[in-house]
């Protein structure tokens, strides 16, 4: 299947002029549509709002509205001109608004203006017309019940509820109170959410509040009513998708040995848009996308979400009998409400890499570096953000007098300044350089954060690696702080991620172009790396085939050469920023090789 | 058609109609205190407003699918929408019609005491 193929997959929402979280929004709401009748029921052009409709021929007119509504329906659902589409449906529903004065629902408006304002929006804009439109609902309805008052005094709700809907449970719960308290309560809390949700929707930082309000009212409604409104409840859930942040890039981690991690194994075919990076590893399911990070059910109901074949197959659902219809909308409520949040920064899951001085005394350590690195800039250099927010770990070296571990874990007194260094011998540096390069490479995972190797050691994961030494001679920061500047990187926070041992990890971008699928690597000190660099890689069930490039300069060979020099590293380790997702597979692939678990699936994978 | 697309894609006439379009809205909602129609102000169960149509044409009471075929709307029933607009489709019906009927409509807002409301107007 060739890409253009591809790019008409219905469940595909990326790649096109709309953002995905629009134009799924715009393709659950054309599903619903369809399944729900509305093609067939769009009106001929009978008592019409706008008279001069009247010399339209009713028949023809009802033609044209089903066959724009078929047409764009179809496009949009291929992703073609997915834009005009919107604007087309929104316009079909509008015109046989317009066109007919029974047809006229507070629903079928509702659909029709946000079709015709996703349209007006584009990828990489806000859709705040979207947003306004959605608080104009809530705020209207809110508003215009505040003034009727059968609505303030209860009258409309005991009326509703009691004699047209003869709900029993309602009359049970009614007659347990004093007259008319449940249906006045019912009928100021649905004014102050519809106020409320009509305010929150405007506020970035309220939106979810207001979703999950939202969401929880309009799901209690439709089981204590039994009625969905028509459209109405799909299109204000869908549309509440024009209110979130879609994320450009999300990661999913899971192991594949536990039995949600052959689920999600299975999940990843429903990944068209290649929106998450899949990568197996032994631990909790992880989800992280921007700079958060979700784990367990949490991730679970966050990857969910993110797919649009779950959101659209709930839609599907939603348009069918009652009881799939109740039970779709409560069980999706209970199940996607976050019950417990627990976001945190990007990271912190991993194992830790620490020194021995005690993390308060590495931070302090790191917040002197790092302002000693501000003024003088070529030693030990603090770099800017990475690009997609990516790798944001400063590794900071120090000299070993100023790194002995501290008498007590309070001793917090900033330490006298380090002697002067004295230059590493070459084939020391060498070492030390090849390590470090291969902590940096592997450490994508880690974004916030400051890893200061202040001890003659480092704990990873499962062993220590003994590194002091070498670093501790490295007291030019020259070659360091190479590293640091062309990988960008930030310095200041706390530090906790998942670090691989340098050692074991196959870091080397190669000198040599040889390709070969990365299925064995085995690299300690930059041995055999070029291998993996130069061959194609496999991640979350992607295969990548991207490397040839060669460093401008050799890396490696020259290290004898470099002191007083950090060019040449530079731009060698400029190589490797641009090739982060080549080291992205690297980092999956001998996380496999490390856990054993992982092993035998990963391999089988491959 | 091109051209037209083409100016839309435009951003400034892009918000230009979208803006348009949600102030419409906005006025709506305020014209809506000031009218019993309810319109384009998001006003979607506002009342329960529980109705029969009773049409008389030439001494003949018409039967519910005449009354159906005359205004698409069932002689009996509950509407969700504003009393108004079923009044409006009455009027806008029979100003429609080649023969005009006499029509009673009868409803009770919210549970509140019936009403009665005619056409043609006395």
């Amino acid at each position: 299947m060739n890409e253009a193929w591809r790019s008409m997959n219905p469940l595909r929402c990326s790649g096109t002029d709309l953002p995905p979280n629009l134009l799924l929004m715009a393709k659950i709401l054309v599903v619903g549509l369809a399944l729900k009748g509305y093609w067939g029921g769009l009106p001929e052009v009978f008592l019409p709002m706008v008279p001069i409709l009247e010399a339209l021929d009713p028949a023809v007119f009802r033609r044209v509205l089903q066959a724009g509504f078929a047409i764009a329906g179809a496009a949009l659902l291929l992703n073609l001109r997915v834009r005009v589409s919107c604007m087309v449906l929104g316009l079909v529903f509008l015109l046989a608004i317009a066109a007919s004065l029974p047809y006229y629902r507070n629903a079928t408006v509702y659909a029709g203006c946000i079709l015709l304002l996703a349209g007006l929006s584009k990828a990489g804009e806000r859709p705040w017309l979207l947003s306004v439109q959605i608080s104009l609902l809530y705020l209207g309805a809110g508003w215009n019940k505040l003034f009727e008052p059968d609505w303030r005094n209860g009258q409309y709700f005991e009326h509703w509820m009691i004699g047209i809907l003869t709900n029993p449970y309602y009359e049970a719960a009614a007659s347990l109170l004093p007259p008319m308290m449940l249906s006045m309560t019912a009928s100021w809390l649905t004014i102050l959410i519809e106020i409320f949700v009509g305010l929150a929707v405007l506020h970035r930082r309220s939106i979810p509040a207001a979703i999950l309000v939202a969401s929880a009212f309009h799901v209690i409604a439709l089981l204590a009513t039994h009625q969905d409104f028509g459209i109405f409840f799909i299109a204000i859930c869908a549309s509440f998708l024009a209110l979130v942040d879609w994320p450009a890039e999300v990661t999913v981690r899971f192991d594949p040995a536990k039995l949600s991690g052959r689920l999600i194994h299975r999940l990843r075919m429903l990944d068209f848009d290649r929106l998450i990076d899949w990568e197996m590893r032994e631990g909790p399911l992880e989800i992280a996308a921007g700079d958060r990070v979700l784990r367990g059910v949490e991730a679970l109901k966050r990857m969910l979400l993110l797919l649009p074949a779950t959101t659209l197959f709930l839609a599907i659902l939603l348009t069918g009998p009652k009881w799939v219809r109740w039970g779709t909308a409560a069980g999706a409520l209970l199940f996607f409400v976050p019950w417990r949040v627990s976001f945190s920064r990007r990271g912190t899951g991993g194992s830790r890499l620490e020194a021995r001085g005690g993390r308060r005394e590495i931070e302090q350590i790191a917040d002197r570096r790092s302002q000693k690195g501000k003024r003088k800039k070529g030693k030990s250099q603090e770099g800017q953000e990475g690009e997609g927010g990516g790798v944001n770990l400063l590794i900071c070296y120090l000299p070993a007098s100023s790194l002995q571990p501290p008498a007590s874990p309070s001793s917090l007194e900033p330490r006298a300044p380090p002697s002067p260094p004295s230059p590493p011998p070459a084939h020391q540096l060498a070492r030390v350089v090849d390590r470090l390069v291969d902590s940096l490479l592997l450490s994508d995972d880690v974004t916030g954060g400051s890893a200061v190797v202040a001890d003659h050691s480092i704990d990873f994961r499962h062993e220590r690696v003994e590194l002091g030494d070498s670093l501790a001679r490295l007291r030019t920061g020259v070659v360091v702080a190479g590293a640091c500047r062309s990988r960008s990187i930030d310095a200041a926070g706390d530090f906790a991620a998942e670090v691989f041992p340098g050692n074991h990890i196959v870091g080397r971008i190669d000198e040599s172009a040889e390709s070969g699928p990365p299925v064995r690597a085995r690299a300690l000190d930059g041995v055999d790396a070029g291998r993996i660099a130069g061959g194609s890689a496999r991640s979350g069930g992607r295969r990548r085939l991207d490397v040839g490039l060669k460093p401008w300069n050799p890396f490696l060979p020259d290290h004898e050469h470099d002191d007083g020099n950090d060019r040449q590293l530079e731009q060698a380790v400029a190589f490797f920023v641009r090739h982060e997702e080549i080291l992205r597979d690297q980092a999956v692939l001998v996380h496999a090789r490390l856990e054993r678990g992982c092993q035998r699936a990963l391999n089988a994978d491959i | 058609m091109t051209a037209v697309l083409t100016s839309i894609r435009r951003p400034r006439l892009r918000i230009v109609i979208g803006g348009l379009f949600l102030l419409f809205q906005i006025a709506m909602i305020v014209r809506a205190r000031f009218d019993d129609d309810r319109y384009f102000c998001w006003a979607p169960h506002d009342s329960q407003n529980e109705y029969e149509l009773i049409l008389s044409l030439d001494g003949r009471q018409l039967r519910p699918e005449e009354v159906f075929d005359r205004y698409r709307i069932p002689m009996t029933g509950v509407d969700p929408r504003a009393i108004e607009h079923i009044k409006d489709i009455v009027r806008a019906g029979e100003r429609r019609s080649a023969v005009a009927a006499s029509v009673t409509l009868h409803y009770r807002t919210n549970g509140s005491e019936r009403r009665s409301w005619s056409w043609p107007q006395p």
